[in-house]
């Protein structure tokens, strides 16, 4: 199964990531890897930019059960720098993709996760 | 009637925006009347270039007629389906490249007009949750689109939040 959480910044997503779905804290982790939840998924997009990030994500769906979290970046005034515009815009068109492609998503407000998809 | 697309920066509220629009047009087809798509972005650079191209390609079949209209809106076409795409582009030329008197009245008697006779589908954006304090010149800008939104909000049969793709209905009913 796979589950997209976004929200704010600082708004809770591991802790009902923890909650939600029993996930221990060994198996959260920041990279796309064999880890049941990958957190922070805007600073790999930044990091490794967005190609990377869908290519690893495809990869890591296959083999199996997978939570992502992200922070939403996308809802402030467009950023004058063109990099920074490109930033948002990324982070806007993977969570799409994943939002496609997740049996369940959650947007997180204060803690309060709700599902949306 | 009025019906609001809002969501941030690449949330897939347009896409979201034009199939409401082609739907609408489909159920309601009115003699004399047709679907229409307000163009309000001005072309600047390469960026903003790539941007329209998209756009237009998605849309490209879906039966839009295109009016370009960065400053005014038409508002002599009746009985028809209207996408405008988008209301923060058509208030940001307002205020930074036209320096038009009072926008926020313009543009809403512009929508009102529009909207008697018409669907008008409204695209706008989600600019407000940075924490970031800017000149201003900006900050008059998301206080007006602000406001902008919330009169919006409150006439419109339809208020939508594209997240991701996925449509959260604040108010009203998707059919």
């Amino acid at each position: 199964m796979i589950v997209l959480v976004i929200g704010g910044r600082a708004q809770g997503k591991k802790n009902f990531i923890r909650e939600t779905f029993e996930v221990r804290e060994e198996e959260f982790d920041c990279d796309i890897g064999k880890n049941r939840a990958v957190m922070h998924l805007e600073k790999l997009i930044r990091e490794q930019g967005k190609e990377t990030v869908l290519y690893k994500l495809e990869e890591r769906f296959l083999k199996g059960d997978c939570i992502v979290s992200c922070d939403e970046v996308g809802m402030g005034i467009v950023p004058m720098d063109k990099k920074d515009r490109e930033y948002r815009d990324d982070v806007g068109k993977v969570l799409c993709e994943i939002a496609k492609r997740a049996d369940e998503v959650f947007r997180v407000f204060a803690g309060i996760g709700q599902r949306i998809k | 009637m009025i019906y609001i697309f809002s969501g941030g920066s690449s949330s897939g509220k347009s896409e979201l925006a034009e199939k409401y629009a082609v739907n609408l047009w489909n159920k309601s087809r009115k003699k004399g009347g047709g679907l229409y798509y307000y163009a309000t972005m001005r072309v600047y650079d390469r960026e903003g270039k790539q941007r329209v191209e998209k756009h237009r390609k998605r849309r490209d079949g879906c039966g839009f007629i295109t009016e370009e209209c960065p400053s005014h809106l038409n508002t002599k076409i009746t009985n028809s389906v209207i996408l405008l795409e988008c209301l923060s582009n058509r208030l940001a030329n307002a205020m930074f490249s036209d320096g038009e008197e009072d926008p926020e009245k313009v543009i809403l008697d512009e929508i009102n007009t529009l909207s008697e006779k018409n669907s008008v589908v409204i695209v706008t954006n989600e600019i407000f949750s940075d924490g970031e304090e800017y000149s201003p010149e900006t900050e008059q800008y998301r206080r007006m689109l602000g406001r902008l939104n919330c009169v919006l909000c409150r006439q419109a049969e339809l208020v939508v939040e594209s997240v991701y793709g996925i449509p959260l209905v604040h108010k009203g009913e998707w059919i």
